[in-house]
Formats: structure tokens, sequence, C-alpha cells
């Protein structure tokens, strides 16, 4: 019944979706995570909205929090993937009706993990390691071409591969610690407009793209306090990477190909750190609760500032100062277990922005979300599971003016996510 | 078993939920509303001079190719207002298009790069061969709504002869003794824009200040002469309102302020900058200062054969507007600011509300001398980078049309009689100068 809402002939189901609406964003709006920054690192979490520092849920831990791999029942492997499915509005103003949409953008992130703690059982082992791949920063925007706000921005990606060696060790019956080595390896592309005119209206672009590596550190320490209550603290140190030689490239009318030559950049990027606490908790037998909130160290990502082989005019105005705060997000999630086949998952979150007012910008356009989530797990046999989850972000409306390129307008976004996983245990 | 089952049933809960927020979809909706207020375009009538009808890439060594031609009046200011005012109503707005390559003008065929980032750049500008039979009169039976009319000038407002010596304007006129005046005041328009002076100002300054002739006139004379139009205009229309844009400082154009006091050598870069010889007003030679101002066209001559270079050779009077000239001009076009000002205050005193309003394009100009960002695209006056100034250095391109339209916009929008909002245009739609 809910479900008409889209219906425009029903002006009494339309007020009211507006004012339900309206309080979503209010609650939102007075809230005061996001950035580039990805969640969906286990199908079991994205279920519980992303919530497990505090749980020894499987391999995930190696990423979620490495003091509690050792806490893992059995070695297992697992592989996983999202479908992220963004849509993004934009109202420019003021004093302007122009209104654009966002490509529909899709982000396929995936994980896997690796466990292996030999044979013994959980109360007797001292040691479990482990091996993790997964992106966990991800982001980017994609206009149509000939946009309003194309100077600034026409496409942008970033993306990382993570791949992090782990190991755990049991302390104490109820003390677990663990550290990982994260091999980061970042990739970045950019293109926009350039103030150069060619025939039949088409406008001058440039587009960089490149690579880099860095290194940090994962370490995490897991306290099972009793047999319903654990807690858990995850830190992941800041990367540094270095992107060198990046490709500079001009889309520019023929009789200016000696103007723009192709040239190179260099720039740095430092992925911020992020600092997890979560306590999980099991009332009885069928109800694992989990709670976390991450402390996001943005202000790293304080600015973007390219250094380019060749100085060319068209290049320098390019905003660098990007002025990321640290942020916070809030998620809480539960698994039920309707059966010894059949898990139901659900969970929600609030993921506050890093970005300030004022550097709000169309090529990472941010606000605060909230998510909420659910998720199945299959047992069909019983060394191996199937998890699904379903996870849908709201953006609420943010407007914000980009002083440096004299733009803005208010951004609004959407996001879909549909995992799959799959989870061998030996 | 059957009862935990029944947990389960949390999935409908949520699923709608879900689909609820997403619900949430629909389209921004806009801070505001676009409307006319108080303001009726159903007539609205251009009047003006060149920048008006809409001209752009004019050669100015040839006196008919005056650089009006279909592709540059599609993007006239007063089309792309008429455009604006379209989103609020279906008004009609036709213009005198000149087909094909109608009066001729001037077309950037390559650009080679100079080496030193400081030198002139060098383009090479071919004419385009005006359209054979241009002047025809447009269409007769349609009524057209851009009276932009190329060399207009303050004098020639009521001038009875002007039919006979303004091919553009005999092509919009209907019979050959009315003047420009007669003919605008009959169409009785419901909304005008006016944009008037620059023709006044800029031959006299475009000959090097050298032919006595092209001195404006006086300041009380232009402003008896937009005194008379405006008076005419509200005697046949009494309801009539209006916008009156005041002039640039043409001393920021490109065409004067491109070439330096100092010579960079394309060839030798920083080091070798020198002094510039001009021949001034009174006859004299003497090294080039700041405020002397060379024009666009000796770019190319100077350091050619030591051009310029010595005090032998200096750069010719008609080319240069010395320091005393560019002070005369700029004079003239504040005094000229100062008679709109005060005439317009005069007769909305008179009409009892704000009838008229002054767009400000001296101020517009002004901040585009030093340029500025829009929706990250940078526009100044700056000659073929800046995105303003088409080929010639004095008149429009696209987006420098676009930026004046938004100038009216803005003034229509400021003026509280008229509780108008129009939307602004995106800058960033129009081209500047456009390349090979």
């Amino acid at each position: 019944m809910l479900n008409g809402i889209n219906s425009a002939e029903n002006p009494d189901r339309m007020k009211k979706s507006h004012f339900l609406c309206f309080l979503l964003s209010m609650i939102y709006l007075h809230m005061s995570g996001g950035g580039f920054q990805l969640f969906y690192h286990g199908q079991r979490q994205t279920g519980m909205g992303n919530a497990g520092t505090g749980l020894a849920l499987d391999g995930s831990s190696i990423f979620f929090n490495p003091g509690s791999l050792v806490f893992n029942r059995s070695n297992s492997v697992q592989l996983g993937t999202n479908a992220i499915f963004t849509n993004t509005s934009f109202l420019e103003n003021p004093n302007s009706i122009y209104q654009a949409n966002m490509d529909t953008l899709l982000f396929t992130p995936i994980h896997f993990y690796t466990v292996w703690q030999g044979k013994k059982k959980v109360q007797e082992r001292k040691w479990s390691f482990g091996l993790g791949i997964n992106n966990p920063f991800l982001g980017g925007s994609k206009w149509q071409d000939d946009w309003n706000g194309k100077f600034i921005s026409q496409e942008l990606a970033i993306n990382t591969f993570f791949m992090q060696p782990t190991a755990s060790y049991k302390l104490t019956q109820q003390i677990g610690l663990g550290v990982g080595f994260s091999l980061g390896f970042l990739s970045f592309l950019s293109r926009r407009a350039i103030e150069v005119d060619g025939q039949g209206g088409r406008v001058g672009s440039v587009r960089l793209s490149g690579t880099g590596n860095g290194l940090g550190l994962n370490a995490g320490l897991f306290i099972q306090a009793n047999e319903r209550l654990s807690l858990g603290l995850s830190y992941r140190t800041p990367i540094f990477v270095n992107l060198k030689k990046g490709s500079v490239r001009f889309d520019v009318p023929e009789s200016l190909r000696d103007v723009f030559p192709d040239t190179q950049f260099n720039t740095d990027i430092t992925l911020p750190g992020t600092l997890n606490i979560g306590i999980g908790y099991r009332p009885d037998e069928k109800w694992t609760l989990a709670f976390d909130i991450n402390f996001t160290g943005w202000q790293t990502y304080d600015s973007l500032i390219f250094d380019f082989a060749i100085p060319i005019k068209q290049l320098q105005k390019h905003p660098e100062e990007k002025a990321y705060q640290k942020s916070a997000s809030f998620r809480m999630g539960g698994e039920y277990e309707v059966s010894p086949k059949f898990k139901f998952r659900a969970g929600a979150y609030f993921d506050q922005s890093p970005v300030p007012d004022g550097f709000v910008s169309p090529e990472l356009p941010d606000a605060n979300r909230i998510g909420l989530s659910a998720g199945l797990g299959l047992n069909f046999a019983p060394n191996l599971e199937i998890d699904l989850s379903y996870l849908f972000e709201y953006t609420g409306e943010r407007t914000s003016f980009l002083s440096q390129s004299q733009f803005g307008g208010t951004y609004r976004s959407g996001t879909n996510v549909y995992g799959l996983g799959i989870r061998y245990n030996f | 078993m059957k009862q935990s089952y029944t947990r389960v049933f949390i999935i409908p809960i949520l699923l709608p939920l879900l689909l609820l927020i997403q619900g949430c979809k629909q389209n921004l909706v806009p801070e505001i509303h676009p409307s006319k207020g108080t303001i009726d375009l159903l007539r609205y009538i251009s009047i003006g001079d060149s920048y008006s009808a809409g001209v752009s890439n004019t050669d100015f060594s040839t006196p008919s190719l005056k650089g009006l031609y279909e592709e540059a009046q599609a993007f006239s200011f007063p089309q792309l207002l008429a455009e604006q005012f379209q989103i609020i109503e279906p008004i009609y707005f036709e213009q005198p298009i000149l087909e094909g390559n109608g009066s001729g003008y001037l077309e950037l065929v390559s650009y080679a790069k100079p080496k030193c980032e400081l030198a002139i750049p060098t383009p090479k500008i071919e004419k385009q061969i005006p359209r054979p039979g241009w002047y025809y009169p447009s269409s007769p039976s349609r009524s057209i709504n851009n009276y932009g009319t190329p060399n207009l000038r303050s004098t020639d407002l009521f001038n009875d002869s002007l039919y006979f010596q303004n091919p553009f304007f005999s092509r919009l006129s209907p019979d050959l003794q009315s003047s420009y005046g007669d003919l605008l005041s009959a169409l009785n328009p419901t909304f005008f824009t006016f944009w008037l002076g620059l023709e006044d100002v800029l031959p006299y300054a475009l000959s090097g200040g050298t032919q006595d002739e092209l001195k404006p006139v006086s300041a009380s004379s232009f402003g008896n002469e937009i005194h008379h139009l405006l008076i005419s205009l509200l005697l046949k229309s009494p309801n009539t309102q209006g916008v009156i844009a005041n002039i640039p400082d043409i001393t920021d154009f490109p065409y004067f302020a491109t070439v330096g006091s100092e010579y960079i050598s394309p060839d030798e870069c920083q080091q070798s900058s020198r002094s510039i010889y001009i021949e001034t007003s009174s006859g004299t030679t003497r090294k080039a200062s700041n405020l002397d101002l060379i024009l666009l066209p000796a770019a190319e001559m100077i350091g050619k054969d030591y051009m310029g270079l010595t005090p032998e050779k200096p750069i010719p009077n008609h080319l240069v507007l010395d320091a005393f000239e560019a002070a005369g001009i700029r004079n003239t076009i504040s005094l000229y600011n100062t008679q709109l000002d005060s005439l317009i205050e005069t007769i909305n005193q008179q009409m009892g509300n704000s009838r008229f309003v002054i767009a400000d394009m001296y101020g517009l100009f002004k901040k585009l001398r030093g340029g500025y960002t829009i929706a990250g695209l940078e526009v100044s006056s700056e000659y073929l980078t800046g995105g303003v100034f088409s080929l010639d250095g004095v008149y429009l391109t696209p987006r420098g049309n676009a930026m004046v339209a938004n100038e009216f916009i803005h003034a229509i929008n400021r003026n509280r009689d008229f509780s108008a909002i129009i939307p602004t245009i995106n800058i960033t739609d129009y081209p500047g100068v456009v390349f090979p």
C-alpha cells in the first residue's frame, strides 16, 4: 500500500510521502564516514548495517578487526561482491532553474578472505593467519559532458585494491590481538572541460589518470567478555600514496595541439586512517546484535595538488583545496537465526559527511547519509554458506556553494547496494 | 518452529520502508519560481547599435565587413534574453537575419603558439566574404523585434536621412522618411532593452583619435537624443518599461588593451623586452608609457624591420591612443553614463515608479578586465583566450553576449517595481572564440 507513492494522480499520497521524506531528511540534517570510503567488506556485516568490529563472524575479521580472527570457528575461504548503483540529482542555484542528473554509477567492489588456523579447536588455538583482498576506498562521479559544471568535473574515479596478510594471536581465552600489513594500490582518473572552444560547439577537455602504491597497518583488539558480550577495537592507519608520472591528455581543437601537449603529473593522496569501536551482544542462541562507531581521519584529504611536468595555464585553476574533516559513523545491526539453514539480518547506520560547507564539489558530492539494510544467510550444506544483502543509502539534500569555482547548488543522492557472498569452511 | 518463521514478516515491513525512501527521488524543487512580475513581455523590442544586433568578428580594415551574419545573430544578447523570457511566457521574437555569411566576417583559420607566454599570440585570420545582396530588406511582412542596428549612434536616432546612410537600417525601415526613433515608437513596445553609445565613442577610438569628424558628440547632446527617444516611446506607449544599459570603458577592450607599452620578441622572451616608440596626437615621437594604448592591428607590425623599436620608426598615430586621447575617451564615457543615470532618474520620478532601470555594463566589463570565475570557467577581457571578445577585440562572442544578457537579467530582477524573476543564462553553454 505504501508502494504507490510515485503515482502523481494521488495528491494525498504525494503529500504523505513528502511529509515522510521531509521527516527523514530532517533527521539527517540535524545529526552532525562519508567521502570515498567504502564499508562493504562482508555480506553478513552489510546485512547488519556494516557493523561487525565487535564480532568474530568469519574471514572478514581480517578487515573489520584482525584481533577477532583468532576467534573464527574454522578455516575458511570466502568471496563476495557488491553491486553499488548511485543516482545523484543536482539543482543549480541561486537564481537558476538548471537541473542535472549524474549518470547512474555502478561500482562493483569485491572482497576475498582466506583464514588458516590449523585443525585445533578455538579454545586450544593460539594463532590464526589470513589474507584479505578488498577495495576500502572507492568513489567517483560521471556527469554529462556538456553539463553546467563541466569546467569543474565531467568524470572522477578513485579506486583502491588492498592486499592484507594478517596474523592474529590469542593472548588469553578472552583476548585476541591481530595485525595485518596493508599493501594498497590506488588508481585515479579525472576529466573536465577546459576553456577552449572548437567547431560545432565542442569544448576541450583534459583527462588525468595515474596510479600509486602505499603501505599501512590494520591492528585490532578483541575481547570476549563473557558468553554474551564481546568488544572490539581496530585501527587502520592512514596510507600515503604517491602518484607518479600520471598521464595528462588533452582533447582540443587541431590548431591547438602544440599549445596543449601531452604531459605528466605527480600528486599525493593520503587515504585516511579509521578507528573502529564495536560491541557484539548475543541475548540468546538465536540473536546476534552489533553496534559500531567508526571515526575516519579525513583531515588527511585537505588538498589535492597536482604538479605538472609542463605548466599549462588552463591546468592551474583546478580547485585544490578539499578541506575534508574528521567524521564519524554509527552503525547497528542484528542477525536472527530462523533455523540452522536460514539467517535473517537487518541494520541501519548514519554516516557523517567529512566535506564542510563551501567545499561540496560535483566531483564527489557528499552529505550525511543514512542507510538501511537487510540480508539473508543460507546454509545449503554444512560447510557452505551463501549470503545475500541489500542496502539502501539515502543522502539528504545538501545545498552548498563551491566558492573556489563559483558554482553551487543542491545535491541529492540515493544508492542501492546488492551483495552476494559465498563462504566455504574447512 | 512455525512461530519463529513469523518473525520473517519483518521483511514485508522493511521492504516498503526502503521503497518509501526511494520514493523521495522526486525532482528537486527550484528555489526560484520564474515570473514576469509586473512587466509585460509580449512585445519585447531591442533598441541599440551593433552590440544589440549581434555583430561579431568584424573586420575594421574593410568597412563593409561588419560581422553581422546568421551564426552571430543567433547569439545576439536580445535573442538570448528572449529565450529566457520564453521560459516564463511563449513570446514572439524575430530577428532580421542576414543569411549565411551576411555582411561578411572574420574567421580564425590557424593559430601559432607564441614561444614565450608573454608574447602576443598571432592567429591567422581569414575574411569570409559578404553574401551578395545581403543589404536587401528583410522580409517586410514579418514584424521583427530586434532593431539593433550596426553603427547606430545617438545622433542617428532622429536623423531623417538614415535610410540612405545606413544599409542595416534601410533593411528594417518600411519607408524612406521614417527616422529610427519614429519607427521604434510606432511599434508600441511593452518592454524594451536599450544599449546605445558604444558606436558614439568607438569609431573615433578605432581611428587612433586621428579623425576629428568621428569625435563623440557632447554628453548633453547625447543625453538629449536619448531623452527624446525615451519620451517619444512613452508618449505612444505610456505603460512601456525597459532596461537601459550604460557604456563600458572601451579602453579595457582587447583592441586597446592587448599590446603593452613594451615589446617582447616572440623568439627571445622576457629578457629582451624593449620600449616601443609611438607617434603622439601632437605629432611628436616618444617612448610609450603604460598609459598609452597601442591598437591591436599594430601587434603584427611591431618588431618587423625594427618597426616601433627606434625613434625613427614609431608606431603611427592612427594606431595609437596616447595617454591624453585615452583619458578623453574615458571621460566622455563617464559623462555619457552620468547623463544616462540622471535621465533615467528624472523620468522615473516623473512617472512615479521605476519604469526604466540601468543595467551596469560599465561594471561588468570593468570586472572582466581583471577576470573572474563562473562555474569553474574563467572569463576575462583577454584577447582570444578570455572567451568574451571575438576576433576583432571589440565585439562579443556568444559567451560575451550571454554575460551581457545576464547583466540585463540582474537589472530586471533587482528592480522591486518589476518584481520579476528571470532565470539567468548558463554561461558555460556558450562558446568563446572558436578554434579550428
